[in-house]
């Protein structure tokens, strides 16, 4: 069992904390971070990565400081970064060879890892051709067997599925579904349907600290009674309601516009009626584009 | 990973067209030659272009012995200043050291003192290095792979790679070079003979020599201060790319430190003997001028009431300016690129 506590991690840029006291525990299997752009998801990556050091706080893995464990903690370390490049003139079997001397993985060993996991993200028959050449998707899938090159026990993937198509994100999904029983994953994302159905809990970051922490079910049920259907013929009201909630969706049919809605207080409109929430509710509840800030 | 490192040079544009530079200097060798001992050329108050025609031997011989001329005057001279005793004292010691006048050849040791410092060749080299040191690390940042690197478990070995092959390259490339020009001129100018004779008879500052070195460790003494401007520049270019953002910043800082001691010398308001090891010890003189520094005799200079020789405190200012370029990368890997 793998377990990594992060204890009051706050991450201070002059007098902006991009971190706020983020206190939470996490365990075997794949946790999904979400918040809108400029929440703090990527400073609270790169300080469990040991890319930047926190100001205040610590994170303990298995009992010890990251800090202290030091190279030992990188050695059980995958890390998917946001914007990942890779060395244009290498081949994909080069890059990961490279990768693998960086993660202090033996020859033998890497040779038979890299092999597995080139088919495994299905880029195997073009092994030698070089990374220039690939497109976006395919250069994403080189991050993702990169991250998995050393069986790493923390796997932390920022955006991962940025430029893959629906294809290649649902065997993606698989795969970290797969092997997040023996290792805690923690996967960024803004597309809501990557996590809402294997993670086994999410976090949800606003303003650098953390707004909630839970399975599913227990953030789906914080938002029951909020998420209505409002019924309307007339144009004029569709625009109002628009301007004065949080609209999810809307559907448009022959007589009558459908708009879901998330709010606190029920709508006083004729044909209202509340429903099921759904994940993406949860974030349009939480986030909008005004809490939107740059760090 | 050092391995990894020079794979990773040779995959780039960089490492391409710095080889290329390379090669253009190793061919551009084959031209380069000084006025020999055997040869007499100058150009007469017309400007018009003189050669003698007398026979090589009388022409070195004549050259050799104005050359002793000189050492002997300088023996002899009963000046009472401190410049003037030291002189005298060096100069004895130099005409001491001298087992024969007579000339012999050593064409094949001028050729190479020339050509391994020739400002050229010096200044196409310092590019090379800064080009590739600039971007040793700015590269990683452009690529996205610094983050992948600094999470890694051997990222400190990436570090000191870096740090190593910026270190060791500038040895490894000199010394190739040398290598070729030390083929080159045996092809053109006979093999390496007499190198054990006084270094006096290869340089035109013979007067000015420290000491009584003999042609090997004159040139020894150079290529070493050449090693170690070389290696300063790697560093300090390599530290630059550490802590800059873009390529262009860290190669404008590479420039500006290669060119800020000669900026100094500038400043007339700093302190003398400041000034005075700066005009000796700033990159581009020592870059464009090494003959009149390498095993010389400049005087001393007083600091904090301690008379030191000039040179001496020249090679202590580029020696610690390594350390420093060194200390500098080790400390931005531990405080500064994971803060």
């Amino acid at each position: 069992m793998n377990i990594l506590e992060i204890k009051n991690l706050t991450k201070t840029y002059g007098n902006k904390n991009a971190n706020d006291n983020i206190t939470v525990t996490l365990e075997n299997g794949l946790y999904g971070l979400l918040g809108p752009n400029g929440a703090g998801k990527t400073t609270f990556m790169k300080q469990i990565t040991t890319l930047i050091e926190p100001s205040k706080g610590e994170i303990i893995y298995n009992g010890k400081n990251i800090k202290e464990l030091n190279e030992e903690y990188r050695a059980v370390l995958g890390y998917l970064p946001q914007e990942f490049g890779v060395y244009k003139n290498f081949s994909a079997q080069q890059f990961l060879q490279y990768v693998a001397a960086l993660k202090g993985m033996n020859k033998k060993q890497a040779k038979n890892k890299i092999k597995e996991l080139l088919e495994l993200v299905g880029l195997y028959e073009v092994r030698n051709k070089a990374v220039d050449k690939f497109s976006g998707g395919m250069k994403r899938r080189v991050g993702i067997a990169q991250a998995l090159l050393n069986d790493p026990k923390i796997l932390v993937l920022d955006e991962p599925t940025a430029g893959l198509d629906p294809q290649e994100r649902a065997r993606f999904r698989n795969l970290l579904s797969q092997i997040s029983k023996d290792k805690i994953i923690i996967l960024s994302t803004h597309i809501i349907s990557d996590i809402e159905s294997i993670a086994k809990e999410t976090i949800m970051i606003k303003d650098g600290a953390m707004l909630m922490k839970g399975n599913h079910k227990e953030i789906l049920s914080g938002m029951e009674g909020k998420v209505y259907c409002i019924k309307t013929s007339n144009e004029n009201e569709v625009m109002e309601i628009q301007n004065s909630y949080k609209v999810v969706n809307i559907q448009r049919s022959i007589d009558h516009v459908e708009l879901r809605v998330v709010s606190d207080k029920m709508p006083r409109y004729e044909n209202v009626e509340i429903i099921e929430p759904k994940f993406e509710d949860v974030y349009m509840f939480y986030f909008d584009l005004e809490n939107t800030r740059e760090v | 990973m050092i391995l990894w490192e020079v794979k990773k040079l040779f995959k780039s544009k960089i490492g391409w067209i710095c080889l290329g530079l390379f090669i253009f200097i190793c061919g551009v060798m084959f031209f380069l030659k000084p006025i020999l001992e055997t040869e007499n050329i100058y150009r007469n108050e017309k400007y018009e272009l003189i050669k003698d025609d007398r026979s090589k031997e009388i022409i070195a011989q004549e050259k050799l012995d104005q050359k002793i001329h000189q050492i002997k005057e300088m023996a002899s001279y009963s000046g009472n200043d401190d410049f003037s005793k030291t002189l005298k004292t060096i100069s004895q010691k130099k005409l001491k050291a001298i087992e024969n006048t007579k000339y012999e050849d050593v064409s094949f040791f001028k050729v190479l003192n020339h050509r391994i410092s020739h400002p050229f060749i010096n200044s196409v080299m310092i590019i090379i290095l800064v080009l590739i040191f600039s971007n040793i690390y700015t590269d990683e940042r452009i690529s996205g792979m610094n983050d992948i690197i600094l999470s890694s478990k051997n990222k400190f070995k990436v570090l000191y790679s870096k740090l190593g092959m910026a270190i060791f390259l500038p040895i490894i490339l000199y010394m190739i070079y040398v290598s070729i020009a030390f083929i080159i001129t045996i092809f053109q100018y006979g093999p390496p003979i007499h190198g054990q004779l006084e270094a006096l008879r290869i340089i035109d500052f013979a007067g000015l020599l420290k000491e009584p070195y003999t042609i090997y460790e004159y040139l020894v003494l150079k290529i070493s201060v050449m090693m170690v401007l070389l290696i300063t520049v790697s560093v300090f270019s390599s530290l630059f790319s550490f802590v800059t953002k873009t390529s262009l910043a860290a190669i404008s800082a590479s420039a500006l430190f290669i060119g800020f001691g000669k900026v100094i010398t500038l400043m007339r308001f700093l302190p003398h003997s400041f000034l005075t090891i700066m005009s000796t010890s700033n990159y581009i003189d020592i870059m464009f001028h090494m003959e009149q520094f390498i095993g010389m005799y400049l005087g001393h200079v007083h600091i904090l009431g301690i008379n030191v020789d000039r040179i001496q405190m020249c090679n202590i200012f580029l020696l610690c300016m390594l350390g420093i370029g060194i200390a500098g990368c080790i400390f931005t890997f531990k405080k500064f690129l994971t803060k």
